[in-house]
């Protein structure tokens, strides 16, 4: 593997304890080189948005939780979609929460950047798996 | 509520108004008209337990009149007055549901007295139940997104510390256990202070005011004492400036829940890399109100989303909307207070809430 071609996955969650959490088992899951965090949705954004251009900047993974105060996270995924035209890398998105309903369900596996909805706490295992049947071609 | 049923009489013939309105208008108000397009007018303006009408009019039969206003009009009794060379029609307009019961003519004072009495009392037996059923349709709907939101606020924090819990699990060793149990211990501190604030929430939604002198300095000093758990209130900078020079007289545990939820609101929406957190708590206590404003230079609201702070969170057809149960809480006491609550923010500039209670008489 490149160092040009780094695994960074980008954590959006407005509660520390679960940011922790899921740079842990990312860790653990071994699918990701860098991990670059952020306690909300709107300093994701504006990160994507300044690194748009830098393909190494940009993450290949986001792990976005749905439940956050401002901008929530399906409303960053509007934001995220008018952004499109400007990323120069294809990012996919992983949403997380910690209740999922139907209408969440739906909402999400509708959206054309989200692979899945996935319930809190994060599982390593169940998260690599996930991966590979993607074909996530960064995937060990 | 009127003392007086309102009831409407439409005839084509003078005569028959002249002798309704002189024998029943003491019973009740007597509105009449000459004809069905006089009797809208009427309808639009007021409101009718009861409508009346003669069956054979030049411009229009009276079953063709009640046909016409039942849609717009469904609540009013409607009688029909007629000979009986009309029947068949009339039966046809019972059937249908357009008119409620008949009258044939000539009538009597004593038989159309209990006539409308009757259908006063089936209006208003109709009209409480369609208030009830209003009544129980909204708590209903206030229930399912109570529960909604208090299921995902109490689910928020098991989630992260089954998450610890899987962790030190799964790393057996290595593990930084003092750190885990303070992650630990943090998720519990909110988990507690939710269902402390649910608990207080419905305590107050069954006790009457009650009135105690209040100590601003003090009920606020408590306020960010009780909040230090969360992770970034060590960060936060709280600068108090009270002017309380009167005694003010209200419900001290509703005050407290009103401010408890604005200061824990005020620290959750913190810009996470801000150096300069900063929560300023101004009150001005005058001899006939309180003034209450948290100022914040947290992440601010959007516009799209700043008339939904006060509502519960809850997933709608068109996505989540509302911010969770403290502001809703917020809210509904200053309501039962009969003070106002105004928000104004400036996305990633900050939040001001304003809330003025006035003084217990």
């Amino acid at each position: 593997m490149s160092i040009t071609n780094k695994n960074m996955v980008m954590l959006v969650d407005d509660n520390q304890v679960d940011l922790f959490l899921n740079k842990k088992f990312l860790d653990i899951s071994g699918i990701s080189d860098e991990i670059i965090s952020f306690l909300s949705a709107r300093e994701a954004l504006n990160y994507l948005e300044e690194n748009a251009k830098c393909v190494e900047k940009l993450p290949v993974l986001i792990l976005l939780d749905v439940k956050m105060p401002d901008i929530n996270g399906f409303q960053f995924l509007d934001h995220f979609k008018k952004m499109q035209s400007i990323l120069t890398k294809e990012i996919k998105i992983i949403m997380l929460s910690s209740t999922i309903d139907p209408v969440d369900l739906n909402r999400a596996h509708d959206n054309e950047f989200v692979f899945d909805i996935l319930t809190k706490p994060l599982n390593p295992n169940a998260l690599k798996e996930l991966l590979k049947k993607q074909n996530l071609r960064w995937v060990a | 509520m009127r003392t007086k049923s309102n009831i409407l009489y439409v005839d084509d013939e003078q005569n028959n108004l002249t002798g309704f309105k002189a024998t029943f208008r003491r019973d009740y108000n007597i509105f009449t008209a000459e004809s069905a397009e006089k009797a809208m007018e009427l309808l639009r303006e007021n409101d009718f337990e009861v409508i009346i009408s003669d069956q054979r009019m030049p411009d229009m039969t009276g079953v063709e009149f009640f046909e016409s206003i039942k849609d717009d009009y469904p609540d009013s009794v409607r009688m029909l007055l007629t000979g009986y060379a009309d029947i068949e029609s009339v039966i046809k307009a019972i059937n249908e549901g357009n008119v409620y019961r008949y009258i044939t003519k000539p009538w009597e004072e004593q038989d159309l007295k209990l006539t409308i009495d009757n259908a006063i009392e089936f209006y208003n037996a109709k009209n409480d139940l369609r208030i009830r059923n209003i009544e129980l349709e909204k708590a209903y709907t206030e229930l399912e997104k109570f529960v909604y939101s208090a299921s995902h606020d109490m689910r928020a924090p098991l989630a992260s510390i089954l998450g610890i819990v899987q962790l030190a699990k799964m790393e057996n060793e290595n593990s930084d256990f003092e750190d885990y149990l303070n992650k630990i211990e943090t998720s519990v501190e909110k988990l507690d202070n939710f269902i402390q604030n649910i608990i207080a929430y419905y305590r107050s939604e069954k006790l009457v005011i009650q009135s105690a002198e209040i100590n601003f300095e003090q009920l606020i000093k408590d306020a960010v004492s009780s909040l230090e758990f969360y992770e970034s209130a060590p960060e936060i900078n709280f600068n108090m400036e009270i002017n309380q020079n009167t005694i003010f007289k209200n419900d001290e545990s509703r005050l407290k829940l009103i401010v408890n939820n604005l200061l824990s609101n005020a620290i959750r929406y913190q810009k996470p890399d801000n150096k300069e957190k900063r929560i300023d708590i101004k009150v001005d206590v005058d001899d006939n109100q309180a003034k209450i404003v948290v100022q914040d230079n947290g992440v601010g609201i959007e516009p799209e989303n700043i008339n939904k702070v006060f509502e519960m969170f809850y997933t709608t057809t068109s996505g989540n909307s509302g911010s969770g149960i403290g502001l809703y809480i917020v809210k509904d006491t200053v309501d039962k207070l009969s003070g106002t609550i105004e928000v104004e923010s400036t996305p990633g500039i900050g939040t001001t809430f304003t809330t003025i209670i006035p003084t217990q008489k």
